[in-house]
């Protein structure tokens, strides 16, 4: 029935819009050239964003992705040591609030809903774009701090091509990578490889200890490891498909923190992500449909724990998304799509059966712009579902819904931009945002609460911004402020008996301020100037008392500075570049009361580089001197971070 | 009249020498507040475990006269923090031990003047300690997480002398008839310790955990026992004398029982239940269904010098707590503390 409806309305659009100008708006055409080709880049008028691009990527290839958005996009990303757990902040927001994907498909892991930064090499990404605020439309639950968009790009060029990376810097640390495409006729294809190993056998000052004595850091040690194959395949003029197979594996030891004697704790990640796409286009319309399966797997052992440790913890995915796009008009598009998601998790501590979740969701979109192209405006509206606890063993593909299905919020959100007076623009967005709990909220064992209620609530922005783009000049800068407001915010207490439980019970306002200003001039055809900046000013508060001792209410939540800023200024010729990036992150609090908090701290970093051109060939020298000014500083309380560090890497390009 | 002035001078001078050794004198009467003499700490220690894994447990100071609190103790007058999870505390040799679980730690400060005397580390994750009277403050036992043992520490060296094998997480200890009873949580026993032999002699089975200790009036020894899905919550009482269970007080179906606490005359037993604070006479049969003070509580002891029950309130455990104390004439004040208070000690 509701297919008929769909099928009858589609049919009608297109009759309506059959007599109208049948050329096609390129504006988001799927094309090989673009990175990440994803909903967030089209519907998304009203909306904050970022954008790295291929320079900065090459100049982050020893890195990963943590270090670029910690560095360049004004989010305070969290880590503890280098190399171990990083999540981010964003809009007054936690790790679980901000979504990643990757070529359309969420990466948050079902168990505990973060993804870590530091697992995601910069080598492997074409494309990393960053829209603020939330997405919770176009992309449900959990999409309320922001989404990182990550994508590989096809390569466009004809024969076989390349780069072989090495780099080596202090504290014991080595990267070596490989990417190597190849492009012929129908095909193109691409591996690539990463491996990085690192002591971290930094000293520093033990604060904690009696007469300050210099300690050096131990059980940092890291390896990360990640193989990622490409595939892509044009079938015919207009449909192209792709099959993309991702393997990350990681050995890192827990690093004591100051206060403890030693650490003997480890964390083994290993997961691998295939995923497959068909993209078709015709004159006026698109149809995308893509799969992904995921097996991700966590074990961590500590022998020293209270309770000694030795978990092992694996999630399953399957993921299936449709997605049709109509031209309907010169001024108007359309987006429907259907997702199926299904995970499972066999983690020790979710009991049996082991949790089978099914998540199915419909979603769509509505595109205006005005003929003079001033004006821009999106509607978009999501509807997903969930299944409650299965009482029996299910496999990943269940031949029935595996427990009661229970509706989510609907999320509608709308947003325009509208150039209202020369180069300025004014944008705004609206929209109901909602996270529904992980696994590990619902069903650890003990301790976990399947009764939790979606987290909730409604976030609205507006900016103002300028574009001016000449010849020399390229200009694009914007103030804007945002308001979020989040209703059964959840939070683990300690309950009857000592337990741990999480409970629907906090009240979250988020707002703040965010400037940003890039700004490149070309001074010659090959040699530019460029700064870029970003400011956040951030108030996060809980509005909710526990009690009439409860001195959290109307404080601001921990780990969330205040202030953050980031900014770079770099140079570039034929020859070389020199790129100056700062960071300066606001004090953070760390009791829920704000009487305790970690000092501010600022970084510097400085890289620089050259690049050797030989025929058809290159090679890249690059040099990254960190925290130049020496800042002994904790991004997390008594996790001790390098002082002074440098990264030397040679990038072959063939 | 030269005579007469020099005399006059002289005395001048002596006065003036003289008030300088009075005023001197009063003022090293009067004490140096960082250096407060023994009778100084009269009242409760608060025992602020911090958060776990955030390094910041602490210990207060709240005075039994004049209900007065002096906060962080420890970093003040040492200027470094106390450590991870702050679990005990005890009193010995004009020392005060300060448990500091996660990280593995005993710190000794002086019991007058609280300055660090030394550290004690590498104790795996202690939990509890105790000295022997038999041993003359020579000895302490330290109870222990996850090593499967009991430390045996010299608190004339302040070092590890040695282990007592005892396999599982073992808790608090009391002593009676001469012997260290240990709860273990592991086994679900209470085992007991000869502490001229550092040996375990006997154990005694329990239905759940045993989570907490004390010594009655008439010297037996009460075990606070948990509740499993077919076992009730339960008060034992052992008898030293040949280490069996003589008595035991089952609670209804559903309620937990948690921090147990005695009184100074050893007639009067406390604990904390789903519900709040409860009061019963050792000599009782059957429990009382009706608090001393309704809420939940995160610790609960009682000063056995007046009689005054403490309760801590952990609120979110990502703040400073509250300590609510209740005097024996009923009435109440409620004071904010450090983060996490989980304990007390007290001294007079």
């Amino acid at each position: 029935m509701s297919q008929k409806i769909i099928i009858s309305a589609l049919f009608v659009l297109a009759t309506l819009c059959g007599q109208a100008q049948t050329h096609a708006d390129s504006v988001y055409t799927v094309s090989s050239s673009e990175v990440v080709v994803q909903r967030e880049k089209v519907f998304n008028a009203g909306t904050y964003t970022w954008k790295a691009d291929s320079v900065l990527l090459a100049q982050y290839a020893p890195n990963t992705l943590g270090d670029v958005l910690g560095q360049q996009t004004g989010m305070f990303v969290r880590q503890y040591t280098p190399g171990t757990l990083a999540t981010p902040i964003m809009r007054g927001t936690y790790g679980v609030h901000t979504n990643v994907v990757w070529n359309g498909f969420s990466l948050q892991s079902p168990m505990n809903q973060l993804i870590d930064f530091n697992l995601i090499p910069a080598f492997f990404m074409d494309g990393i774009e960053l829209a603020h605020g939330s997405q919770s439309a176009l992309y449900g639950s959990g999409a309320i701090g922001g989404t990182i968009g990550l994508g590989q790009q096809a390569q466009t060029r004809n024969g076989l091509h390349g780069t072989v990376l090495l780099g080596a810097g202090s504290f014991g640390s080595y990267q070596q990578g490989a990417k190597l495409g190849y492009k012929k006729g129908w095909y193109t294809g691409r591996v690539r490889y990463f491996n990085q190993t690192a002591q971290n056998n930094f000293t520093y000052t033990n604060k904690t200890k009696f007469g300050l004595p210099t300690d050096t850091l131990k059980n940092a040690q890291n390896w990360l490891n990640g193989q990622m194959i490409e595939n892509y395949f044009s079938i015919k003029h207009n449909i192209k498909a792709s099959v993309t197979a991702w393997h990350t594996q990681a050995y890192r030891g827990v690093a004591p923190l100051m206060f403890q004697e030693k650490s003997i704790a480890f964390q083994r990640d290993d997961s691998w992500r295939v995923m497959g796409d068909i993209k078709a286009h015709w004159k006026k319309s698109e149809g995308i449909v893509r799969a992904q399966y995921f097996d991700e797997r966590i074990r961590y052992t500590d022998a020293a724990s209270a309770v000694p440790i030795n978990s092992d913890n694996r999630a399953f995915g399957l993921l299936l998304e449709g997605e049709f796009r109509y031209h309907v008009s010169p001024l108007h598009d359309v987006n429907f799509g259907l997702n199926s998601s299904i995970f499972k998790s066999t983690a020790d501590n979710y009991g049996t059966p082991a949790p089978v979740q099914y998540r199915p969701s419909v979603f769509a979109s509505h595109r205006f712009h005005s003929l003079n192209q001033k004006i821009f405006t999106t509607f978009s509206i999501r509807q997903e579902a969930v299944t409650l606890r299965n009482t029996q063993n299910f496999p990943l593909l269940p031949t029935k819904l595996p427990g009661e299905l229970r509706f989510l919020p609907i999320v509608p959100s709308i947003g325009a931009d509208y150039n209202f007076y020369r180069k300025f623009w004014l944008g705004g967005k609206l929209s109901r945002v909602y996270r529904y709990p992980s696994f590990n909220d619902l069903y650890w064992s003990p301790g976990g609460n399947p009764n939790l209620k979606p987290e909730d609530g409604i976030s609205g922005e507006l900016r103002l911004s300028y574009k001016k783009e000449n010849t020399k000049w390229v200009i694009n800068t914007s103030v804007g402020g945002y308001y979020s407001d989040i209703n059964n915010w959840i939070i683990w207490m300690q309950g009857l008996g000592g337990i741990w439980t999480p409970r629907n019970i906090q009240r979250v306002v988020a707002r703040g301020v965010e400037v940003q200003a890039d700004v490149k001039y070309t001074i010659t055809q090959k040699q530019y100037l460029k700064f870029d900046g970003r400011y956040a000013y951030t108030q996060s508060t809980n509005r909710k008392q526990g009690s009439a001792f409860d001195d959290s209410y109307n404080k601001q939540l921990i780990y969330v500075p205040h202030h953050i800023v980031a900014a770079n200024v770099s140079y570039g010729n034929r020859f070389a570049y020199i790129r100056v990036s700062g960071q300066y992150t606001g004090k953070q609090f760390i009791t829920s009361d704000n009487k305790r908090a970690l000092p501010a701290f600022k970084t510097l970093n400085v890289f620089l580089g050259t690049k050797i051109k030989v025929q058809k060939t290159s090679i890249d020298i690059n040099l990254q001197a960190k925290n130049l000014l020496n800042a002994e500083y904790q991004a997390v309380e008594w996790a001790p971070m390098p002082q002074r560090n440098f990264l030397l890497n040679v990038q072959f390009n063939f | 009249m030269k005579n007469l002035n020099q005399i006059f001078k002289f005395n001048l001078l002596a006065l003036v020498a003289l008030s300088v050794v009075v005023l001197s004198s009063c003022k090293d009467e009067g004490g140096d507040p960082i250096e407060p003499s023994p009778s100084a700490y009269q009242g409760a220690f608060i025992l602020n475990e911090g958060g776990f894994l955030k390094g910041n447990a602490s210990i207060d100071f709240y005075s039994r006269g004049e209900a007065k609190l002096t906060q962080n103790l420890f970093s003040n007058i040492n200027s470094r923090p106390l450590g991870d999870v702050f679990q005990s505390m005890y009193k010995a040799n004009g020392n005060y031990y300060l448990v500091v679980n996660n990280s593995s730690k005993i710190e000794v400060v002086n019991a007058e003047t609280f300055k660090s005397v030394g550290t004690i580390s590498n104790l795996g994750s202690p939990r509890f300690m105790l000295v022997p009277s038999a041993s003359n403050g020579s000895k302490a036992y330290v109870t222990d997480l996850f090593n499967n043992v009991i430390h045996v520490l010299s608190l004339t060296s302040h070092t590890q002398t040695k282990t007592i094998d005892l396999n599982g997480w073992s808790e608090n200890m009391v002593e009676a008839g001469g012997n260290i009873y240990v709860n273990n949580w592991s086994n679900k026993k209470v085992y007991v310790i000869d502490p001229s032999a550092d040996a375990v002699k006997d154990s005694i089975a329990l239905t759940d955990y045993p989570n907490g200790i004390v010594v009655d009036a008439n010297k037996k020894v009460w075990v606070s026992v948990d509740s499993t899905a077919t076992t009730p919550a339960k008060l034992v009482r052992i008898n030293p004398a040949n280490n069996s269970i003589e008595g035991s007080i089952d609670f209804a179906t559903g309620e937990t029982v948690s921090k147990l606490a005695i009184n100074g005359t050893g007639d009067k037993l406390y604990y904390l239940n789903n519900t709040g604070v409860f009061e019963v006479a050792i000599s009782a049969s059957t429990l009382p269904t009706t608090a001393k003070k309704t809420g939940s509580f995160y610790s609960m002891d009682v000063d056995p010098f007046d009689g005054s029950i403490y309760l801590g309130d952990a609120i979110d455990f990502n703040q400073n707590g509250t300590v609510t104390r209740i005097k024996t004439d009923g009435s109440e004040t409620t004071f904010k503390v450090g983060i996490v208070p989980n304990g007390f000690f007290f001294n007079n």
